[in-house]
């Protein structure tokens, strides 16, 4: 016999709507709040790109600059812009937040080559106009003293390259110099003459921070590390915020791999086989050994302090590869001293700049800018000559962004994110 | 005469009580989350609008325009920022059938790009 028990059945119903109103309940709150996170990642999302937008509208600053702008003049829309220069390049930091969440974007950024800068070659006018000898071939624009290039044997070696000489126009070079950034190189003067024990405190979180990875983020402070700490020995990644100084030469440690850090010191050396994306700020010499890699964006800077110094230069040896800008500076405008040098089989891609001489034997897709070209062989010094070598500015990447040290009206780029 | 076991008149009310309580507060929640179908509409017009965006910047559409897409209308106002006259602001709104604003989005550009 049925038992006729109401109360029994109705809590069991309102037991089973309850339950699924509660599910109802908890799903819709579930929603609703992943909306309004996805809402407000969204609208910050936004805020940055357009932090980023204004960042790059900006002028470049040389020193650290912090602005705060309201995007829509609302008081809904603050972005954080830091900007402030990174070796050769520019960086900014952009930051948006709104309740608790905080988004952050540091870039590097600068310009693509354009007009001079984006020459094949570019020679200072002299009497003496390019001679080409041996398998060399040319594509792009080349500014050369009296607008004369012509073939002419070189230590027995014939022209054998195409019948035009240069795949581009040829223009008559001037007297006067590439205009050079000069805050960039007084930023780079700056870090070669800082005494960096005395003018830096090393942060608190240093001792945690030397495991076998080292990675400081570019929205702290930046981390000095002397490069003979003892602690650094033990560190085989390095990447980030981080400058790496010593008053004397540095034999870079093969092991330890380097990414978007600064090296500052007198003189450097890379090792056979070293690979790593930095920039190398240096008074003396910059050599990069056979075999070793600097990806983009990297950046050798030479600037002579030293008037006694005889030999200043960038080398790089057979089968070295650059990725980025090798530049060497004097603030002598007659010094011929001052010196790139790459050797046969060594590979740019990017700008060569020296105030001096290049001796190119190597591949370069991109530009060679300077004062004259030396070509140094076992028997003799000769002005203006290239050899065995192709410089072709089409293969250089046409997302190659380099810095504002050269000149160049494009529109700012991003280099890349940090 | 054969009793049969039956509930009280009190268990009865008290069952007819928790009853209806439970049906009201299940019909207040079950209109809520009806409502909150409509957001589905705003989360749909928000990936529409962010479409819009992409598509205005790859092909430098930097004009004025509205577009129907789907059940919403997109409204698109391109104008220079108050902060210089180098960058530009996209400002898309969704607008349902009813002309009601759905969500918008804003973003602000070089004007070379």
């Amino acid at each position: 016999m049925l038992k006729a028990s109401a109360l029994f059945i109705v809590i069991v119903i309102s037991f089973l709507l309850a339950s699924i109103t509660s599910g109802i309940v908890y799903y819709t709150f579930y929603y609703k709040m992943q909306v309004a996170n996805q809402q407000l990642y969204s609208k910050l999302t936004h805020n940055l790109n357009s932090g980023i937008a204004y960042a790059l509208y900006l002028p470049e600053s040389q020193s650290a600059v912090e602005k705060t702008i309201d995007l829509y003049g609302e008081e809904n829309d603050k972005v954080i812009i830091r900007s402030s220069v990174w070796g050769v390049f520019n960086m900014a930091s952009v930051s948006v937040r709104d309740r608790n969440v905080t988004l952050e974007k540091s870039f590097l950024y600068g310009y693509a080559p354009d007009k001079e800068s984006n020459a094949a070659i570019h020679l200072k006018n002299s009497d003496r106009g390019l001679r080409l000898s041996g398998k060399t071939f040319i594509v792009g624009t080349c500014y050369l003293p009296q607008g004369v290039v012509k073939t002419e044997s070189v230590d027995g070696y014939l022209y054998q390259g195409p019948t035009k000489l240069i795949d581009g126009e040829v223009i008559k070079s001037t007297e006067t110099e590439i205009p050079v950034s000069q805050s960039i190189i007084k930023h780079a003067e700056e870090l070669l003459s800082l005494n960096f024990q005395q003018s830096t405190q090393a942060p608190e979180k240093e001792e945690a921070t030397f495991k076998d990875s080292l990675i400081h983020s570019f929205a702290e402070p930046v981390l000095y590390i002397n490069y003979n700490d003892e602690r650094l020995k033990q560190v085989t990644y390095l990447e980030g915020n981080v400058i790496l100084y010593s008053s004397k030469h540095i034999d870079i440690n093969k092991q330890l791999k380097i990414k978007d850090a600064i090296i500052v010191a007198p003189s450097v050396r890379f090792p056979d086989g070293y690979q790593g994306i930095l920039q190398a700020i240096c008074s003396d010499s910059i050599i990069v050994e056979s075999n070793a890699v600097l990806d983009y964006p990297s950046a050798l800077l030479l600037i002579k302090k030293n008037a006694a110094n005889a030999n200043p230069k960038i080398q790089l040896k057979e089968k070295a590869s650059l990725k980025g800008i090798a530049f060497a500076y004097s603030k002598e405008l007659n010094d011929t001293k001052v010196y790139v040098e790459l050797r046969k089989e060594s590979f740019v891609m990017g700008q060569v700049y020296s105030t001096g001489s290049i001796d190119c034997q190597g591949i370069v897709h991109g530009g060679l800018m300077c004062k004259t070209i030396l070509l140094k062989t076992n028997t003799s010094i000769n002005e203006n000559y290239l050899l065995n070598t192709t410089i072709d500015v089409k293969k250089r990447s046409v997302y190659y962004t380099g810095s504002n040290l050269l000149p160049a009206k494009n529109k700012k780029r991003i280099i890349k994110y940090l | 005469m054969r009793q049969i076991k039956a509930s009280s008149l009190l268990e009865t009310i008290v069952a007819m009580v928790i009853l209806l309580t439970v049906f009201s507060i299940s019909i207040v929640v079950i209109q809520n989350v009806l409502r909150t179908a409509s957001m589905g509409d705003r989360t749909n017009s928000y990936f529409i609008l962010e479409e819009e965006l992409y598509k205005t910047i790859q092909s430098k559409k930097y004009f004025n325009e509205e577009i129907e897409k789907d059940q919403f209308k997109v409204s698109k106002q391109v104008f220079d920022s108050e902060l210089s006259d180098s960058l530009l602001v996209i400002d898309l709104k969704a607008i349902d059938k009813k002309g009601v604003v759905l969500t918008s989005i804003r973003e602000t550009i070089l004007k070379d790009e």
